[in-house]
C-alpha cells in the first residue's frame, strides 16, 4: 500500500517553494532578455543538467557546490558551436547558481523555525489540551484522569528543568520500591501545527513533571500544580 | 493496415482475459471457510511431524486470515494460521506448542495484531497475564541525558473458560504502541521492533501460583517466511515490578 503523507513541516515546505519560485522567476527573466529565444524544453533540460555538481561536506551538516560538472559537460558539449552555447550560457550558470539558492534557503530553514517554534516551550508540543488524557504505562500509575484546564493553564509558563538521566534511573534500580517516577503517557498533545514535530509526552508520578520525548531528544518542564485529578 | 483491426481485437481480448487472471488470483476473496478436515491435512501436509488429530475451531481473524487451534496426536494444544493466497487458503505457522505469540498481521497496523494461544486447559493453567514492556534505560552523551520509562502493561485472560484465541491488542496497549512508534528513526512504525518494546507471559494455577502449561519437549514449527508471528517472552517474578 503506498500512502500519501501530507508535509507536516510548513517550514520546509515554504521554503522550497519559495526557492522554486525564484529560480522559476530568473529562468523568466533570462528568457525575456535572450534576444534568440531558444526551445523551453532546452533551456529546462540545461537548467537540470547544470544543477548537477560536485560539492564538498561541510560540519556543521551542510554542503556547498564548488565544481559546476553540469556546466562543464555542457561546455564540452556545445564547444564546437560556440553561437549556440552563449545562448544557453547563461541558463546553465542559473542552473548551478540555483544549487547556491537552495543551500541558502535551507540554511535559514532551521533558524526559522526555531523562531516560530520555539523548542525551550512546552507549548510547542503541546498546542492543545481538549483531547487529552493518561494511559497508564506501569503498574505504578494508578490515577486515570487529569485535570485539562489545570493542563491547559500551566502550559505557557511552564519551566524547562534539567534532565538528570543517570540520576533517575539510579534512583529507581537502586530501592526497594517497584515505582516507575513516569508511569503516563499524555496522549492527545499534538505539537503546534505545521511544526512536523513529532513527540511522546510522559507525565511524573506526582502529576506536575512532563518528559517531552522526540526524534531528537529530550525535555523536562516542571508545573507547579498537579494535573492529576484528586492529587490536589 | 487491414490486420490493424484485427491486431487491436487480439491485444483488448489479451488484455481481457490478465485483467480476469490478475483479479482472480490477486484480489477475488475467498468464498467460504474451509472444513476442518481440509484443514487438519493441511497442516499434517505442511508439518508432518505436527500429527494434528483434531482441528478445535476456525476463527476468522480477517477476510483473508484464519487462526486455526488444534489438538494433536500426543494430546498437546497446538497452533497454526493460514491465509488466503492466490485464490487458495494456505496453512501460514504451525506450531505444536501453544504457548503465546503475537500475529503481526499487517505489520504497520497495531489494530490487526493478534495474540494467540492454544493451552489445555487441564494443564492446571486457571490464568494468563500477558505484559506489553519495555526495559528502563538512559542515555547521556555530550553531557546531554534522556531517560526512557519502563513500560509495564497487564492484561489477564482465563484459560478455564476458553483454551485458544486470538484476541486483539488491548486498546491502552495499541494507544501506547501507537504513541511510542510515531518517533521511531527512520520515520518507520516499526512498532515492535524499534521501540524496544516486547511482549510477555507468566500463566498461574487455581491457587494464585506460577504454573506453566505442559509444553512438549520437543517442539515443531513451520513457517512459510513471511508471516510475522512473534515471540512472546515467558516472565518470572523477577522480571516484573510489583
Amino acid at each position: 500500500m503506498i500512502s500519501f503523507v501530507w508535509p507536516t513541516n510548513i517550514i520546509d515546505l515554504i521554503t522550497t517553494v519559495v526557492a522554486w519560485c525564484a529560480i522559476i522567476a530568473l529562468c523568466m527573466y533570462l528568457y525575456k532578455k535572450s534576444d534568440q529565444k531558444p526551445k523551453v524544453w532546452k533551456v529546462i533540460l540545461v537548467i537540470l543538467i547544470s544543477l548537477f555538481s560536485f560539492s564538498v561536506s561541510f560540519n556543521p551538516g551542510f554542503k556547498l557546490p564548488v565544481l559546476p560538472l553540469g556546466v562543464w559537460l555542457l561546455y564540452w558539449y556545445f564547444h564546437r558551436k560556440m553561437e549556440r552555447w552563449q545562448v544557453y550560457r547563461k541558463f546553465a550558470w542559473l542552473g548551478f547558481g540555483a544549487n547556491f539558492i537552495f543551500l541558502t534557503f535551507s540554511l535559514i530553514q532551521n533558524p526559522l523555525h526555531h523562531a516560530i517554534y520555539p523548542q525551550n516551550l512546552l507549548s510547542t508540543y503541546i498546542s492543545n489540551t481538549e483531547n487529552v488524557s493518561i494511559t497508564a504505562i506501569h503498574s505504578s500509575g494508578t490515577s486515570t484522569s487529569i485535570d485539562k484546564s489545570l493542563l491547559h493553564k500551566q502550559v505557557p509558563a511552564a519551566k524547562r528543568k534539567p534532565i538528570d538521566a543517570m540520576k533517575w534511573y539510579n534512583q529507581i534500580v537502586m530501592s526497594k520500591l517497584d515505582d516507575e517516577r513516569f508511569p503516563y503517557i499524555i496522549d492527545g498533545t499534538k505539537p503546534k501545527w505545521g511544526s512536523g514535530i513529532k513527540s511522546v509526552v510522559y507525565l511524573e508520578k506526582d502529576g506536575k513533571g512532563l518528559l517531552v520525548t522526540t526524534s531528537g531528544k529530550q525535555l523536562y518542564f516542571y508545573l507547579k500544580n498537579s494535573i492529576i485529578k484528586g492529587n490536589n | 493496415m487491414r490486420y490493424l483491426k484485427l491486431v487491436i481485437g487480439i491485444a483488448a481480448l489479451l488484455l481481457v482475459l490478465a485483467t480476469a487472471f490478475v483479479y482472480y488470483y490477486k484480489f477475488a476473496g475467498p468464498d467460504e471457510i474451509p472444513s476442518k478436515a481440509y484443514l487438519k491435512q493441511g497442516v499434517n501436509q505442511a508439518l508432518p511431524e505436527a500429527k494434528a488429530a483434531k482441528v478445535q475451531d476456525r476463527v476468522k481473524v480477517d477476510e483473508r486470515h484464519l487462526f486455526v487451534p488444534f489438538i494433536n496426536q500426543e494430546g498437546f494444544y497446538a497452533l497454526s494460521t493460514w491465509e488466503w493466497k492466490n485464490h487458495k487458503w494456505r496453512v501460514s505457522f504451525v506450531d505444536t506448542d501453544g504457548e503465546p505469540r503475537v500475529w503481526r498481521i499487517d505489520k504497520n497496523e497495531p489494530q490487526s495484531y493478534r495474540l494467540i494461544w492454544n493451552i489445555n486447559p487441564h494443564d492446571q493453567v486457571k490464568y494468563m497475564d500477558l505484559y506489553l514492556m519495555r526495559k528502563r534505560n538512559f542515555v547521556v552523551s555530550g553531557g546531554v541525558g534522556a531517560y526512557y520509562p519502563k513500560v509495564q502493561m497487564k492484561h489477564r485472560v482465563y484459560i478455564s473458560k476458553k483454551p485458544y484465541d486470538a484476541t486483539r491488542l488491548p486498546s491502552d496497549w495499541q494507544q501506547v504502541m501507537a504513541n511510542l512508534g510515531q518517533i521511531g528513526q527512520d520515520n518507520q512504525k516499526q512498532i515492535l521492533g524499534n521501540q524496544n518494546l516486547y511482549m510477555g507471559w507468566m500463566s498461574f494455577n487455581n491457587s494464585d501460583e506460577i504454573a506453566r502449561p505442559n509444553s512438549p519437549t520437543n517442539g515443531y514449527g513451520f513457517g512459510n517466511g513471511h508471516e510475522s508471528i512473534d515471540y512472546v517472552m515467558p516472565l518470572d517474578k523477577m522480571d516484573l515490578e510489583n
